[in-house]
């Protein structure tokens, strides 16, 4: 198998040359100092507080000590023992802790409350005043009330105004949307489809019993929707839903768990045949990327890597899979991937593999792993368990 | 070597990856006076099972995940929304505009979306092997080559016409 590789493109790539010739602003030595003096003062921080807690500690445990001692001479009798009735309490150090000395920085570079301390001010006085003040309704209600007058309206413009507050807006919505009339309810549906979250996707599943308005929710659930859900959705939906929510998996072309849900998609029995049709029959299907899961993922992300750019029937492909058996000794994955097409070259080069020993071994390994893969897919998905 | 020694080792590096992520030296030096607090808080949690380097980068990252979510950021979008064509995207002959054309790059970066940004940075410019990525993240190494490629193709898309085979 090749090795891991942070380079996947070609030497000459042009590409690496301009990404390599980037250039950010660079940090003047003001902002190094600042940091420097900062940590200086963290680092006395600590240390004042370890040396005040080693004061305390030690205070106390010679109060304890004397303590002792004294209760001793009371219990003993009027003959305690010389040492504790000697015993002269300790010197506590007198007044406050010295005074640290200054840094020795030139003044303007001492380090004084910058945009972290505005910052965090500044978000303690909006967290005052989200607990505090209700949020402006009257965005909402606009996008609302022109909704309900005028149901073609572009809903997408129309909240652009909330999403600064959406989270707020969503939770208020989600708290009545039941007790609406059918009208309002497909209102906030669509309200939601363009500020809500997969906070929402409990209340839309709850609406949806009423198969008139699923054909409304289902489609905004299925846009809020987190890969986790859809995954579920993909496995114990309707046929229809089941069908989409793989579609919108292998849609989130920025997300790779999506693939690589789609991939486990494909290790198990049951949605093998689906989550593989969905694939080879995308416009465009993720190629390059399958490569990259054949070539550095799991085990098994590699063999349904295989096994799906087998199935994509593409004469490239199988081209790019006899190339990497033959430089690679026949890794299993590659294999499989070949047992799968039904391209010319793969059956000729899968003949002649009868006669080679070592290829014939892979194809049996190949069959083998890919049975024990399809058996632990049965398992909870590492995506699945958090 | 002492917390106070490793920080004072890596603190450059660290400014230099928050440049990078956020695309500002303001934000950055923002960016890791948070990252500095925490590392003051919780120093006592490392136990040395990586790379202090490794631990400060992770740190880091969490800050500059919180500053985005603060911000509300629309980096990526302004990504998408922003024309490339103006008037640096022509070829840079000249010593200036090509100081401009690099300084363009660098933005097109820092606009990624976060998750690939997040990656490319610490693979190509810091240097970290996909494995260390993956350790910084906490995500799988195949994650990390497969975020790679998305970034990649990403910026091959928007880089272009200023693309020219060798």
């Amino acid at each position: 198998m090749a090795t891991s590789d942070s380079n996947p493109n070609p030497p000459q790539d042009p590409l690496e040359e301009i990404l390599k010739s980037a250039r950010w602003p660079e940090p003047t030595g003001m902002e190094r100092n600042r940091l420097e003096a900062q940590w200086e003062s963290l680092a006395l921080a600590r240390f004042q507080s370890r040396r005040q807690l080693m004061r305390w500690t030690l205070a106390a445990s010679i109060l304890l000590a004397f303590g002792l001692g004294v209760g001793g001479w009371v219990i003993l009798g009027p003959n305690p023992p010389k040492v504790a009735s000697n015993v002269t309490p300790p010197q506590l150090a007198d007044g406050p802790a010295p005074k640290p000395q200054e840094p020795q920085f030139a003044e303007s570079l001492v380090w004084t409350p910058t945009r972290y301390e505005a910052v965090a001010f500044q978000m303690a006085v909006k967290r005052h005043h989200r607990v505090h003040r209700s949020p402006q309704l009257e965005p909402l209600v606009n996008a609302f009330n022109t909704l309900l007058e005028e149901p073609e309206s572009n809903a997408a413009e129309l909240c652009l105004p909330l999403k600064d507050q959406k989270a707020i807006y969503e939770r208020l919505i989600l708290s009545r949307i039941g007790q609406w009339n059918r009208t309002a309810q497909l209102a906030g549906v669509k309200v939601l489809m363009e500020i809500g979250s997969p906070q929402a996707i409990p209340v839309l599943d709850s609406l949806s019993r009423d198969p008139e308005f699923a054909k409304h929710a289902w489609p905004v659930a299925l846009h809020l929707a987190p890969v986790k859900v859809l995954s579920e959705w993909a496995k114990t939906g309707t046929a229809g839903q089941r069908k989409q929510a793989m579609q919108k998996l292998l849609s989130l072309k920025e997300d790779p768990n999506g693939l690589n849900t789609m991939l486990h998609l494909v290790a198990i029995p049951d949605t093998r045949e689906l989550a593989v049709s969905i694939i080879t029959a995308a416009p465009n299907p993720p190629i390059e990327q399958l490569f990259v899961y054949l070539k550095h993922g799991t085990k098994e992300e590699r063999h349904t890597a295989g096994l799906v750019l087998g199935q994509l029937k593409n004469p490239k492909i199988t081209k790019e899979l006899l190339a990497i058996a033959r430089q690679q000794s026949f890794p299993p994955e590659v294999m499989l991937g070949l047992l799968n097409s039904s391209d010319r070259d793969a059956a000729k080069f899968l003949k002649q593999a009868k006669h080679n020993p070592s290829a014939r071994t892979a194809v049996q390994l190949a069959c083998l792993e890919w049975e024990l893969i399809s058996y632990t897919s049965l398992f909870p998905h590492p995506l699945e368990i958090h | 070597m002492t917390l106070d020694r490793l920080v004072t080792l890596h603190l450059q590096e660290a400014l230099q990856l928050a440049v990078r992520l956020s695309g500002r030296t303001d934000s950055a030096e923002e960016i890791v006076q948070e990252a500095l607090l925490r590392v003051s808080k919780s120093w006592k949690s490392f136990r040395g099972e990586a790379a202090f380097r490794t631990w400060l980068f992770r740190i880091v990252i969490n800050v500059f995940r919180d500053w985005l979510k603060k911000r509300e950021s629309i980096a990526s979008l302004d990504g998408l929304e922003n024309p490339l064509a103006d008037k640096r995207a022509e070829r840079p002959e000249s010593a200036l505009m090509r100081q401009e054309f690099q300084e363009f790059v660098a933005e097109r970066v820092s606009a990624l979306p976060p998750r690939q940004r997040e990656v490319l940075v610490l693979m190509m410019y810091e240097d970290l092997t996909a494995s260390e990525t993956a350790l910084v993240l906490g995500i799988s190494e195949a994650n990390v080559h497969s975020t790679l490629h998305i970034a990649r193709e990403r910026l091959r898309r928007e880089l272009a016409p200023y693309l020219v085979e060798k």
